[in-house]
């Protein structure tokens, strides 16, 4: 404690509050110069965008084309087991793409649980109606 | 309902099941108190619901908003008779520093000052009051300003990355669509491949909820819903914090969260990182009060936040363990609270390990598999991965394009609490800040992966419970290392009656 005739000492518990709420607001400011700017962009991207536009992002970002998962959707109903029969080298996206898309449709784990079956880009077995929905994908819907 | 209506409304239901928790888990002992300590309700709601609600997927139900609304209810009501039967403290303690005007304490704390220096002290306080003000200010601005920025980006983006739609995406909508967490799609590995189905259910269940209420299926429902997560933990932190911590340590530090790039920008691909992160982060904040406070609520809130963390990610055992050892090797003559507080964590996580031991979800799908670590002679063969995820992990945490100066800021201030403040909080920001750092290293090390790509691919991601587990720490080292100071040099501690 300052006494009178007794030259004050600096405020030192002050002094280290003060330079460690400048390093913070430093770093706060520094870390929205780079932040804003990116959440701007998204922010541009997507505003202009019709709110089903939007949705189409993850299947665009795939390569996918919209009409063929529009008609592959509407093939499906609530409790539908269906499996993907697909052997190219995105087979995994085409999957995981269905098992997000096509909810309340859940996949089965084997084409034997299945009660449709989608065949992307691979024959289907011959003599079964196969529907036609685009991108040479076909859906099977197996007798129950 | 659109979906940014739906969550606000989830999030209004989830915070008054929140205030009831609060009151039931005794951190708030009156009302006055509970509204002292409301910012603590929305995570706490969350946290208590998400809880629940992983619970109930765990049994192939899930939590409806029906549901939602009987478990408010219910808290509500035990929090109410907690309430009307428990007596407030006397006095609730006082804020360390008022509100930015500690200074002002401060200089007038010295009587025997002649006239003309206590002008000039006088003159000295306005000055100090005015830095004070202008950092809070300043601090405010920044969090404002980073806030509405990123309320009208994730306003608008739906889910684009992979993950982000493949993994949580689909688990929540399947919730929602399916009325329950269908064994068909969570216990089935062989349909679900690659999505981590042995993943916990706490967030996607949480994220159904306003899927629930929302009128179709809208991706950006669910990172509406991540956003609402993050912003509950950084009010949550002022709400650990805001009568221990002055203003003017307190909302730098979160300022410095909010503006850490990697926080929204996490949290607008709706992956899980930053909501298990906030709550690693706030569980060690309540087990840093409870160190200092002695109050056994705290340790009650933490243990709440870190069962919500082990029921979020797999990793949450790994930062909640971190916690728990680290807190019970500092916590002298109160070990024995800790040790019950990680069994209750344990058990709350148990339905999970069971459901994954059950269905046989770990072995086929997971990075890593614990289990090796016991092959010891394996895992000491594959040392040399270890320097190089240290390396890289730290890297990833120290990149000021990615945190800023957070994690420096971390290990500043746990120095400067080695100097001044109680040992034992400096030891435990050190033992949870090591312990953590040595298990992500531990998992890149028994990971039957190519460590290089298994970095590459989420250490970015994974660090970050780490660094805000740290940040959280951060502004009570530098309160308590700053009234140590005061102490040490003789300046009086300003409006404190501890």
């Amino acid at each position: 404690m300052a006494t009178p005739g007794r030259r004050r000492q600096p405020p030192w518990s002050r002094i280290a509050a003060l330079a460690f709420a400048g390093a913070a607001l430093f770093s706060a400011v520094a870390g929205t110069r780079e932040v804003i700017p990116e959440l701007d962009e998204w922010r541009e991207t997507y505003a202009d965008y019709e709110p089903e536009r939007r949705e189409l992002e993850a299947l665009l970002s795939l390569g996918f084309k919209v009409d063929t998962w529009e008609r592959l959707r509407r093939r499906l109903r609530e409790g539908d087991r269906y499996y993907v029969a697909a052997t190219v080298p995105y087979e995994h996206e085409v999957r995981n793409y269905a098992g997000y898309a096509l909810l309340p449709a859940v996949r089965a784990k084997d084409l034997e649980s299945a009660n449709v079956v989608v065949y992307w880009q691979l024959d289907p077995p011959t003599g079964r109606r196969c529907v036609d929905v685009g991108q040479d994908v076909c859906v099977l819907r197996r007798p129950s | 309902m659109s979906p940014a209506v739906a969550v606000v409304a989830v999030v209004a239901l989830l915070t008054l099941c929140g205030l009831g928790a609060l009151a039931v888990l005794g951190v708030a002992r009156s009302p006055r108190e509970l509204l002292r300590r409301s910012g603590l309700a929305p995570l706490t709601g969350m946290a208590w619901a998400g809880v629940v609600a992983a619970t109930l997927a765990t049994a192939g139900s899930r939590l409806s908003i029906a549901g939602l609304g009987l478990l408010t209810a219910a808290t509500c009501a035990g929090g109410a008779a907690r309430l009307t039967r428990t007596r407030a403290p006397s006095a609730p303690p006082e804020r360390p520093q008022g509100r930015a005007a500690g200074s002002l304490q401060q200089t007038a704390a010295i009587p025997s000052d002649p006239p003309a220096q206590r002008k000039s002290g006088a003159r000295n306080s306005l000055l100090q009051r005015l830095v004070d003000v202008g950092v809070v200010i300043a601090s405010l601005g920044v969090i404002a300003v980073v806030v509405a920025v990123a309320m009208a980006a994730l306003h608008v983006k739906p889910l684009v990355e992979y993950d982000g739609w493949a993994m949580w995406g689909m688990k929540a909508r399947a919730i929602a669509a399916l009325g329950s967490a269908d064994p068909d799609v969570f216990a089935t590995p062989e349909a679900y491949e690659r999505l981590h189905i042995e993943y916990p259910l706490l967030l996607p269940s949480l994220h159904a909820l306003p899927l629930q209420a929302a009128d179709g299926f809208t991706s950006n429902t669910v990172i509406l819903s991540c956003l609402a997560i993050g912003l509950a933990g950084l009010l949550a932190l002022w709400g650990l914090f805001r009568d221990r911590v002055r203003p003017v340590i307190l909302l730098p530090s979160l300022a410095a969260i909010v503006a850490a790039p990697r926080f929204f920008l996490e949290l607008g691909t709706g992956y899980a990182d930053v909501p298990v992160a906030v709550f690693v982060a706030c569980g060690v904040g309540a087990a840093a009060r409870w160190l200092v406070d002695r109050d056994t609520s705290w340790l009650t809130l933490a243990t709440l936040f870190l069962s919500a963390c082990v029921l979020t990610k797999n990793e949450g055992l790994l930062f909640a363990a971190a916690l728990y050892v680290s807190l019970f090797v500092v916590a002298h003559g109160r070990r024995r609270a800790v040790a019950i507080a990680a069994l209750v964590c344990g058990v709350v996580s148990a339905p999970w390990r069971a459901y994954i031991a059950i269905h046989d979800l770990g072995t086929r799908t997971q990075d890593y598999d614990l289990w090796s670590s016991f092959d010891l002679p394996s895992a000491l063969g594959r040392l040399d991965r270890a320097r190089f995820a240290v390396d890289v992990l730290l890297d990833e945490a120290r990149d000021p394009q990615q945190f800023g100066l957070i994690i420096t800021l971390g290990i500043a201030a746990t120095a400067f609490a080695f100097l001044f403040a109680p040992r034992s909080l400096a030891l435990l920001a050190t033992g949870f800040g090591v312990l953590s750092l040595a298990g992500l290293t531990w998992i890149y090390l028994i990971s039957p992966k190519e460590v290089e790509s298994f970095l590459e691919s989420n250490a970015d991601r994974v660090i970050i419970s780490f660094v805000l587990g740290l940040a959280a720490l951060t502004p009570l080292l530098v309160e308590e290392g700053v009234r140590g100071l005061a102490r040490r040099v003789g300046e009086p501690i300003v409006g404190t009656s501890r």
